[in-house]
C-alpha cells in the first residue's frame, strides 16, 4: 500500500482494521505515527460528540407530547408505574371531556385540541420550565414569516406543536400561577367565531400571513396580552 | 395498542438522547434541535408499524430527523436558510472552557460544511459504516469515504496537528 492510499484509508476511517493498512504501518513507523495522530483526533472527536449533554426529562417530554397528542383519541397505555404528572394529565383529560361540549361551531376542533394541548403544556411547564430569549422566539416565528418588535412579558416557553395536524408556535406566557398560551398558526386554518367557554377565553387575532389564538383563564390577562400581541408582533 | 405504545416507549427511551445529540450537532442550535427531535418522535410514532427491523431503529430515526430538518428548512423558504447557518451552538455545555484544544476540535467540526460534517458525526458518533452512512444519506459508499476523508484532512489543517508530537499547536 502506498503512501498516498494509506492516508487516504486512515482519514476516511480511523478505526480500520483493513490488514492492509495494519501491516503498512507495522513496516512505517511515519506512518504508524500519522495513524496514532489522526486517531487520537478521532478519539477527542468521538468523547466530544458524545459528551453533548441532554436535556434533563427530554424522555419523558417525549411521552408526554405523544400522550398528549393521542390518548384521548388513539390509545391507552397499559397501566403501570409512571411519574405523578402523568396521573394529573389523566385528570385534565377527562376534565376537559365534559367542558368541550359547550363549544358551539363546527370549527371547534381546532379549539378544543389547542384548548387541551394547553392544559397538558401548563402541568409540564411546573415541572420543566425554560425560558427563550426574544431571540429565540424570532428564530422559531421566522418560520412562519413573523416577527416580535420587542419583548411581550414573560414567556415561559417557545415550543413549535401540531394542533389537529397544522404546525404551530405555543408561547407561554405569564406565571405558572396564571398563564397564558399563544398559538401561531398558519393562515389557512379556520378557527371559527370568536370563542368564549367557561373560565378559559379565546381571542383569535388575524395578521395578513398567520392567525393568533390566545387562550387563558383570566379574561383581563388575555385581552392584555392579545393587544400586546397585535401591537408588537408583525408578519 | 398497548403493543404499539410499549415498542414506542423503548424506542424513546433507548435513542432520545443519541437523536438528541445528533440533532444538536446536525442543527448547531440546540433549542431548535429540542423541536426536531420532538417533531422526530411524534413522526415514528404515526410510522411505528413501518419500523421491521428493530435492530435498525437508531438508523430509522436519524433518516426521519434529517427529513424533518429538511421540512424545517423548506418552512422556512429562502430568507432564513442563510441565517441558520450562521447560529453559533447554543448549548457549549460539553465543552469545557479550560481546555484549549477541545475548544478548538468544536470550532473546527463546526466549521466544516455540512456534507463534510454529516458523515463525520455519523462515524465518530455511532460507529457507522461507510456504507451504512451512505444509505442513509442516499449517497454512494465512495463518496461518503472520500467527504470523510476530507473532512478529517480538514479538521486536521484546522487543527495543525503536529505529525512528530501528535498534539495540538491551535
Amino acid at each position: 500500500m502506498d503512501e498516498l492510499t494509506f492516508r487516504r484509508a486512515v482519514l476516511a476511517d480511523p478505526q480500520t482494521r483493513d490488514p492492509e493498512v495494519i501491516a503498512a504501518a507495522k513496516n512505517n513507523p511515519q506512518l504508524h505515527a500519522f495513524w496514532s495522530d489522526i486517531k487520537a483526533q478521532d478519539n477527542a472527536l468521538i468523547k466530544m460528540l458524545n459528551a453533548t449533554p441532554v436535556p434533563n426529562n427530554l424522555a419523558d417530554k417525549l411521552l408526554w407530547q405523544n400522550q398528549a397528542q393521542t390518548s384521548v383519541a388513539e390509545f391507552s397505555p397499559a397501566k403501570r408505574q409512571r411519574p405523578w404528572y402523568y396521573a394529573i394529565a389523566a385528570s385534565v383529560v377527562i376534565g376537559l371531556s365534559a367542558t368541550m361540549l359547550y363549544l358551539p361551531t363546527k370549527d371547534r376542533s381546532i379549539l378544543d385540541a389547542a384548548y387541551a394541548h394547553t392544559q397538558h403544556k401548563h402541568v409540564f411547564e411546573i415541572l420543566t420550565s425554560t425560558t427563550p430569549t426574544l431571540d429565540d422566539i424570532n428564530a422559531k416565528l421566522s418560520t412562519f414569516g413573523g416577527e416580535l418588535a420587542q419583548g411581550i412579558g414573560e414567556v415561559l416557553s417557545a415550543n413549535f406543536c401540531s394542533i389537529k395536524d397544522h404546525q404551530s408556535l405555543h408561547l407561554l406566557m405569564g406565571t405558572q400561577d396564571n398563564p397564558t398560551s399563544v398559538f401561531v398558526l398558519p393562515k389557512h386554518v379556520d378557527m371559527g367565531q370568536l370563542q368564549e367557554f367557561n373560565e378559559a377565553t379565546a381571542h383569535i387575532i388575524e395578521f395578513d400571513d398567520a392567525k393568533i389564538l390566545v387562550l387563558g383563564d383570566v379574561a383581563e390577562t388575555v385581552s392584555s396580552i392579545a393587544l400586546q400581541i397585535h401591537q408588537e408582533l408583525s408578519f | 395498542m398497548n403493543d404499539k405504545y410499549s415498542k414506542y416507549e423503548t424506542l424513546v427511551r433507548a435513542f432520545h438522547g443519541d437523536i438528541y445529540r445528533y440533532a444538536v450537532w446536525l442543527i448547531k442550535d440546540a433549542t431548535i434541535a429540542e423541536d426536531v427531535v420532538q417533531e422526530t418522535f411524534m413522526r415514528a410514532w404515526k410510522s411505528l408499524d413501518s419500523l421491521q427491523d428493530e435492530k435498525a431503529a437508531k438508523a430509522w430515526l436519524i433518516t426521519i430527523l434529517r427529513r424533518e430538518n429538511a421540512r424545517r428548512f423548506e418552512r422556512k423558504q429562502f430568507d432564513y436558510v442563510d441565517d441558520i447557518e450562521d447560529i453559533p451552538l447554543v448549548d457549549d455545555t460539553a465543552i469545557n472552557d479550560g481546555e484549549p484544544e477541545q475548544q478548538a476540535l468544536h470550532n473546527a467540526i463546526q466549521s466544516l460544511s455540512d456534507e463534510y460534517r454529516e458523515p463525520l458525526i455519523l462515524q465518530a458518533m455511532f460507529g457507522y459504516s461507510g456504507e451504512e452512512i451512505a444509505n442513509m444519506l442516499e449517497l454512494n459508499k465512495n463518496t461518503v469515504m472520500t467527504r470523510l476523508f476530507r473532512a478529517r484532512n480538514q479538521l486536521k489543517t484546522l487543527l495543525a496537528v503536529d505529525p512528530l508530537r501528535g498534539q495540538y499547536n491551535g
